[in-house]
């Protein structure tokens, strides 16, 4: 079955052309969930609303762009517009929003390249943006409309975000003994 | 270390995240398929009419309670409204002004015409008003209207009474002289009825609230002749009014008369049947 194919069946709301959808493009749209949410129930509930979303507004879809394109960005506006109403994106970071691995788990992390351990230690606000400009590659101005907060405050999160994931796992001296907390 | 090194690191590395999500998810999303009122984000669609409702209910509420907190109205809104309807005609055809004046009050067609205005008058249903809502009338609450109003210094007086509480109220406008004196007067009406609430109300002046206190807690009354001493003394100001209470000093009329009780009269016992 070709994309074109699958859309047309999905606009007829076929449920097996809808679920050749979600297991085309579930995992991309779950990894994407799972590194904007905090835990793995949130990433799940994203999961869901994103494909309901499409299979819903599947007619807006227009064929100048990819469809795995669409729906990635439906997943990220989706994790996006539930961190709007919960995310406080003050610079203020208390210890509790920091949760800084053991030693030996950020050694582990760093032999293994592990991305997913590593974004862990950042607060909220800093994992978004950090996502959004380092990753999905927008800029401070679309991110600051996105989350409706500033420039400014959109650059400062990155700042941060940068200095403790250098301070951590890209701190040469401190590769072997503490991570200096 | 150069930004865009981090940046390529998790760029390139991103797909770690990526993992296919399980069958019991898709089978969520089929229920959620189902139920189309369920919009993710829109959990409950008619939250927004649920305020408007409430908002709508509270300012008629608060309107109602508030025009029944206005001294110069009698009655509810709801009563005015009602008279305005009663008086208005419910079958103009019938009460026009062609059909009173024309035809004489005498005339049988009259008093049958009258006769059918007010029997259809009185099919009108009328609104009776929330008993909540009714200000504290002659009609409500158990509170009567019967007492007889006073008049101190020609001030009128509406008095309302119920089990254990009197309300002395006046409409027109006191200085604290006048105020105070009402108080006076309301107190002294009232003195024998102990354990009531006497309230006192004028507008621009603090509600006066007091209960007629028990015949022991009241003044000894004074015996003429006696030695006891009257004394005032300044008590706090209401009102901005000082006032004085009298404090008795007593001296014979609080002293045993006799220790004893008086004898009773001496009785003789007498058979029956027997002469005097």
């Amino acid at each position: 079955m070709t994309e074109k194919e699958l859309i047309l069946n999905c606009l007829k709301k076929d449920r097996r052309a809808q679920h050749v959808v979600y297991s085309t493009y579930g995992n991309k749209v779950l990894g994407i969930c799972k590194r904007y949410m905090k835990d793995r129930e949130r990433a799940d509930e994203m999961v869901m609303n994103t494909f309901l979303l499409v299979f819903q507004k599947i007619s807006q879809y227009k064929s100048d762009g990819s469809f795995e394109g669409w729906i990635l960005k439906i997943a990220v506006n989706c994790c996006l517009m539930e961190l709007r109403k919960k995310t406080s994106f003050s610079l203020e970071v208390t210890p509790d929003d920091i949760q800084l691995p053991a030693d030996d788990t950020i050694l582990r992390a760093m032999q293994n390249e592990d991305i997913e351990t590593m974004l862990k230690i950042l607060p909220e606000g800093a994992r978004i943006v950090f996502n959004l400009y380092a990753i999905e590659g927008y800029k401070h101005a679309e991110i600051a409309e996105q989350l409706g907060i500033s420039e400014g405050t959109s650059k400062s999160q990155l700042h941060y975000a940068k200095e403790k994931l250098k301070q951590v796992f890209f701190n040469p001296n401190l590769k072997t003994t503490s991570h200096g907390r | 270390m150069e930004d865009n090194t981090i940046y390529n690191f998790f760029r390139i590395r991103k797909h770690q995240f990526d993992e296919a999500p399980g069958d019991a998810l898709w089978t969520r999303i089929v229920s959620g398929m189902d139920t189309p009122a369920q919009q993710p984000g829109k959990k409950f669609p008619f939250k927004n009419l649920i305020f408007l409702a409430t908002a709508i209910v509270i300012v008629g509420i608060s309107g109602v309670v508030l025009s029944n907190s206005d001294e110069n109205t009698t009655g509810t809104p709801l009563q005015h409204h009602n008279e305005k309807h009663d008086a208005a005609p419910t079958t103009p055809e019938i009460r026009t002004p062609e059909a009173t004046v024309t035809k004489p009050e005498s005339s049988p067609i009259a008093v049958i015409e009258k006769a059918i205005a007010e029997t259809q008058q009185d099919t009108v249903k009328k609104k009776k008003p929330y008993l909540a809502f009714r200000k504290i009338n002659g009609k409500t609450a158990g509170i009567s209207k019967d007492s007889i109003p006073f008049n101190v210094n020609n001030i009128e007086t509406i008095i309302r009474t119920a089990n254990g509480r009197v309300v002395v109220e006046t409409k027109e406008k006191l200085d604290p002289f006048q105020f105070r004196q009402l108080i006076e007067k309301s107190l002294e009406e009232n003195k024998l009825a102990v354990g009531t609430l006497v309230t006192v109300k004028a507008p621009g002046h603090k509600v006066f609230r007091q209960v007629v206190k028990s015949k022991e807690n009241a003044y000894p009354v004074l015996i003429s002749g006696s030695k006891d001493e009257i004394k005032e003394k300044q008590k706090e100001a209401i009102n901005g009014i000082v006032h004085y209470e009298e404090l008795i000093i007593a001296k014979d009329s609080l002293k045993p008369i006799s220790d004893t009780l008086p004898k009773p009269a001496h009785l003789e016992f007498k058979p029956l049947g027997a002469k005097d």
